[in-house]
């Protein structure tokens, strides 16, 4: 999965705001959503995983699903698309 | 979108440049006798490969909105370039202008970066009116066809339209035909000197008629100038969330703050401007200190948009009310008042 032509985004502290620029909405994600974001396109749902057990202390079964659900809402949202 | 409020004032709070204009050129079509750009010709503008560390340094620093303007920003011959440039660091869009160079190729094009919108210059009803005040001939009816072009291909547009004496006396015509557009037509109040200061363009300034016919028109669609102060806030993102760079580099706190220059980015990183600039902290001082002085002021101009910047370059003094703003924010507040 990649984030999608049509958004903006930027870092707002440990967070994230993203623009839907079809949609002309904005949405925010706390610091372990902004980690998804930021990793998404360059590592897997398994590695960004991996990063929520180490930084965060996720329980690694819990991680790897966290990641999942917050991404197909991110592709509910439309803000993320796959892969080329 | 709330959050996008929440993200200025929390910008305002931090000292983070949200929103950032671009001035790639002063070359223009359109000859406006009331336009604010100098007259004169970029000698040097900036390329897009010296745009792009500018660009860079944005990204770190935190904004979020990057507008291309002119002059003409579609006349710059890197325009798209830099365009993609901008959506390739994740920032949205924004694009004024003339519409004269949009053509259906540059529509697609346009329409594949995903603007936040392009807002386009009406200076009157019809080509009579809006001609006379580019000063060229065919530019409504080329404005009317880049209208068509960019809603054909999606692109979220604005009409923006500043009151003149050229055009005060069909306001009213102006919003119906921006209706039947289905584009937003945002009328504004303020006419500004030039950035060097020549004051030429106020003899353009609507008549106190042609402002009271105007505001009576927003009043219906709950549209007056207003703005909301607090104690302790900012009058609004000057030298706090917003930058200015005109076509040879030069980096300002605002698009209309010309008095005094932050330096320019080609001879010092952007960033290093942006954390160590004497004038980006006195212009932020200036945002805090003309949000008090207006408060204090009370009534009606405390509850009206004022720019620091046009007063300094109107009455060298960036906390100086003209006669005109004053009347202009008793008018707003008395026809806010329900009857």
């Amino acid at each position: 999965m990649q984030r999608a032509a049509h958004v903006a985004w930027q870092q707002v502290g440990d967070g994230v705001v993203v623009v839907d620029l079809k949609q002309h909405t904005a949405t925010a994600f706390n610091d372990t959503g902004a980690l998804v974001w930021i990793k998404l396109g360059e590592q897997t749902p398994g590695e960004i995983a991996d990063h929520l057990v180490k930084e965060f202390g996720v329980a690694p079964e819990r991680a790897l699903a966290d990641v999942e659900s917050f991404l197909t809402g991110l592709a509910s949202l439309g803000l993320i698309e796959s892969d080329p | 979108m709330s959050r996008v409020a929440a993200l200025k004032r929390r910008a305002l709070a931090a000292a983070v440049p949200l929103s950032v204009h671009f001035e790639l050129t002063y070359t223009c079509p359109w000859r406006c006798e009331l336009c604010y750009n100098p007259r004169r010709h970029d000698i040097h503008p900036l390329t897009v490969e010296e745009w792009k560390p500018v660009l860079d340094d944005l990204r770190r620093l935190g904004t979020l909105f990057v507008t291309l303007t002119g002059g003409e920003p579609l006349a710059y011959p890197g325009f798209l370039q830099l365009a993609r440039a901008v959506r390739q660091r994740a920032m949205a869009l924004r694009i004024f202008t003339n519409g004269d160079l949009v053509d259906s190729d540059m529509a697609a094009e346009i329409a594949a970066l995903y603007p936040l919108s392009v807002e386009l210059s009406l200076h009157g009803a019809g080509a009579a009116t809006h001609d006379r005040t580019t000063g060229r001939d065919g530019s409504f009816e080329r404005l009317m066809a880049a209208v068509e072009r960019l809603q054909r291909v999606g692109v979220n547009l604005v009409l923006k339209a500043p009151v003149t004496r050229l055009n005060e006396d069909e306001v009213e015509r102006m919003a119906a035909l921006a209706e039947g557009l289905g584009v937003p037509l945002r009328f504004d109040p303020a006419i500004a000197p030039r950035d060097d200061g020549d004051q030429g363009p106020l003899a353009f300034a609507a008549s106190c008629g042609g402002i009271r016919r105007t505001f009576q028109l927003l009043a219906k669609h709950g549209g007056l100038p207003a703005a909301s102060r607090i104690e302790g806030g900012f009058n609004c993102g000057l030298g706090r969330s917003t930058l200015a760079i005109d076509p040879e580099g030069k980096v300002f706190p605002c698009i209309q703050w010309r008095s005094s220059s932050l330096g320019n980015v080609r001879e010092t990183g952007l960033a290093e401007l942006w954390r160590t600039s004497p004038v980006r902290r006195r212009a932020a001082e200036v945002a805090s200190e003309a949000n008090q002085r207006m408060l204090q002021e009370g009534g009606a101009v405390a509850g009206y948009p004022f720019c620091p910047a046009v007063a300094e370059l109107r009455h060298h003094d960036p906390y100086a009310v003209g006669d005109d703003v004053r009347r202009q924010a008793e008018l707003a507040q008395a026809l806010q008042r329900p009857a």
